[in-house]
């Protein structure tokens, strides 16, 4: 009898399992689909330079000594006209140079606004909420410090925003270490897969973009009639993402907005970062479906759409379930009579082609970006998915044990940089007021980097 | 991207699924007769083929007769191997830290085998029955593979012809590559008893089905990229 039930459960799970993952499996299948069939992909670019409003950049650092230099460097060469530019790096309680570095440039560049806090909460979300209420630009620019932004980042970014309903804009995060090591190029693949592939196909597609918190723009109106930054959130950019869908603003997704960064070299570095998504985004999984289930400015797709994105993170224990129930199976003689047990297995397994039907959109996007010795890379990326299932699960695990005996949880934690630093904190030849800005006959701003 | 390109798939994809089901039979059959060889080839003393019911309805296929000892008449030697096991996968998780959670979920399948097999010295597994259940599964494969395919090989080819090709070629190369894994199996599950089972149908099941399709789909990839940078307009938007 107990065998029997055992063997029950065990089916239920798989199926449920299977079933759940394999919507996962349409979706990425569709998404991949879409992206090649798609002739023309929604843009705004014939519009870059026409629409130039007030912008303020905000970059959060703490202890960014090694890249402090080459972000101030890079906006300094940003062609966007200075006149509407405000930068605000926001020192948060730094013990480096950070904030000597950022003083150099002050001195030098009167558009940048530096905003030292020795005070209040810590964090990044905590650090745009102060910097939020000094910024005078009417778009807000985000750059994590880690990022180099290419010269006409900031005018793509603002493109978008010509259309009134657009609150926030996303740009195109690319790795810049790629050969730092295996994870780090297996990394390089995902990102490619999440952007070229599926943040461009789900915006061609009419469903809202994933506003990333870095390389993304949101209008300060926007911000203010959603209430702001959710300081108690580990992923305050998603918080935001859902929070303007439920308020009628789109999110546009803008891929020829590159922007380079560091991606996680380590595991030790990953897994941490990837346990801060899923605890954020789990978070606003439970704040915010009643709402977009309820949303009179979403579609019926829209929401399933929503849905998906928000519980994405749920497939790995869904998975491991699937696996210890299948694995109990193993060791019941008599769950070996019925044709059910290998037909459940068969499903199980090709739940890693579901769940990885990622590859399809790595596949894509390699191809779009032209990408082809990383894309050997791509059997390797299943041990990148082992070790995200295990983290994911640890995450979760975490997550909802805090959740139901309301214990602290997870703090912010900022992602641990490798790049090396060149003596004057710059690793690409930004050292700390080393750019001399002239105008050009053109009228644009350049910057040239002073030998003395 | 046209529509007949999606339409081409489908409908080679269609006509796999068909012959595979209305040649299930013979197919199970030929697959047991290259099985035959390579058990022959490695050694492996079969004493008969016998009858299987793969699924209900269908005519059975055959099953290789082989000896599987139970856990009390395994050698010292396959004990060893399996401390050895452990052994080599704690190293690896201790060192390879991206790898760590794949060969963790390999220690406590091989942990809890080792547990299952003592506590129940008696139980059994038929070199038939696994032949049985690994038809069952390997069939279900061939099925839903070149679906599977359509999306990974047809849809992003710059060729039609070329993705139809892949799609053959790799249908034919999971029928042999699947032989080829049962009889691995087999044998080390002669060798060593049960012990070894729970992670080597893991390994060698359908994530084997997932790795050669990806190395496959790696290869696919790196030579369209090559071909279509710099003309992504011509299968964005024509054929």
């Amino acid at each position: 009898m107990a065998v029997t039930l055992l063997i029950g459960i065990s089916y239920v799970i798989i199926g449920f399992a299977v079933a759940f993952l394999l919507l996962y499996a349409i979706r990425h299948y569709y998404l991949g689909y879409s992206r090649l069939r798609i002739e023309h992909p929604k843009d705004s670019m014939e519009l870059v330079g026409f629409y130039m409003p007030r912008v303020t950049v905000l970059i959060p650092m703490h202890n960014e000594e090694r890249v402090a230099a080459d972000i101030l460097k890079a906006l300094v060469d940003s062609d966007y006209d200075w006149e509407k530019l405000e930068v605000i790096p926001i020192n948060d309680r730094s013990e480096d140079k950070t904030q000597e570095i950022i003083d150099g440039f002050s001195k030098r560049y009167p558009f940048i606004q530096p905003l030292h806090r020795t005070g209040g909460p810590s964090g990044k979300p905590a650090a745009l909420v102060e910097a939020c209420e000094r910024a005078t630009g009417e778009i807000l620019v985000m750059f994590d410090a880690d990022y180099v932004p290419g010269r006409a980042v900031i005018k793509m970014l603002v493109t978008p925003f010509a259309d009134p309903e657009v609150g926030a804009s996303m740009g195109r995060v690319v790795p810049h270490n790629i050969g730092g090591s295996l994870l780090s190029g297996l990394l390089s693949l995902e990102r490619s897969a999440g952007y070229q592939g599926v943040q461009q196909s789900r915006f061609n597609l009419g469903f809202t973009a994933q506003f990333g918190g870095t390389v993304g723009a949101v209008r300060a109106a926007a911000l203010e009639s959603v209430g702001g930054w959710n300081p108690q959130s580990l992923t305050e950019d998603t918080d935001l993402t859902f929070a303007l869908l439920l308020n009628g603003w789109k999110t546009a997704y803008v891929n020829r907005a590159e922007c380079y960064e560091e991606v996680p070299q380590t595991w030790a570095v990953r897994r941490r970062q990837l346990s801060r998504w899923v605890t954020g985004h789990t978070e606003c999984l439970h704040n915010y479906w009643p709402d977009l289930m309820r949303s009179r400015f979403l579609t019926r797709w829209e929401k399933v759409d929503a849905l998906f994105l928000l519980a994405m993170y749920w497939t790995a224990p869904m998975l491991v379930l699937g696996w210890v129930a299948s694995l109990l199976l193993f060791f019941i003689p008599e769950a070996h009579q019925t044709p059910w047990l290998p037909v459940a297995l068969a499903f199980l397994g090709y739940q890693l082609f579901s769940n990885q039907a990622t590859f399809l959109e790595i596949g894509v996007a390699s191809m779009l970006d032209g990408t082809r010795i990383r894309s050997l890379l791509l059997p390797l990326n299943l041990l990148n998915f082992f070790a995200n299932t295990g983290a994911i699960c640890n995450a979760l695990r975490k997550f909802y044990w805090n959740r139901v005996w309301g214990s602290g949880g997870d703090g912010w934690y900022k992602t641990h940089r490798t790049r090396g630093a060149s003596g004057d904190g710059s690793a690409f030849g930004g050292g700390a007021g080393a750019a001399v800005a002239t105008r050009s006959t053109t009228g644009l701003y350049h910057a040239r980097t002073q030998r003395d | 991207m046209s529509s007949l390109r999606l339409w081409a798939g489908v409908a080679l994809a269609a006509l796999i699924t068909a012959l595979s089901v209305t040649y299930a039979v013979p197919i199970m059959e030929a697959h047991s007769r290259v099985a035959a060889e390579l058990m022959g080839w490695a050694g492996l003393p079969v004493t008969d083929w016998q009858p299987i019911g793969v699924f209900p309805g269908l005519e059975p296929a055959s099953g290789p007769v082989l000896a599987i000892p139970a856990f009390r008449e395994v050698s010292q030697g396959a004990r060893l191997l399996l401390i050895l096991s452990i052994v080599g996968l704690l190293i690896v998780a201790q060192r390879f830290s991206l790898v760590r959670n794949l060969a963790n979920f390999l220690i406590v399948m091989l942990v809890a085998s080792a547990v299952a097999n003592a506590v129940f010295d008696n139980f059994r597994l038929l070199s038939t029955t696994f032949g049985q259940i690994w038809l069952r599964q390997e069939m279900l494969v061939w099925l839903l593979l070149p679906w599977v395919m359509i999306l990974l090989f047809v849809i992003p080819q710059p060729s039609l012809a070329r993705g139809l090709s892949w799609v053959i070629f790799l249908q034919a190369y999971g029928f042999c590559f699947s032989a080829l894994r049962m009889v691995f199996v087999l044998g080390v599950l002669h060798h060593t008893g049960l012990i070894f089972m729970p992670p080597l149908w893991f390994l060698l099941g359908t994530l084997s089905d997932l790795l050669f399709v990806l190395f496959f789909y790696s290869l696919a990839i790196h030579r369209s990229s090559g071909e279509l940078w710099g003309v992504r307009d011509s299968w964005q938007s024509h054929y």
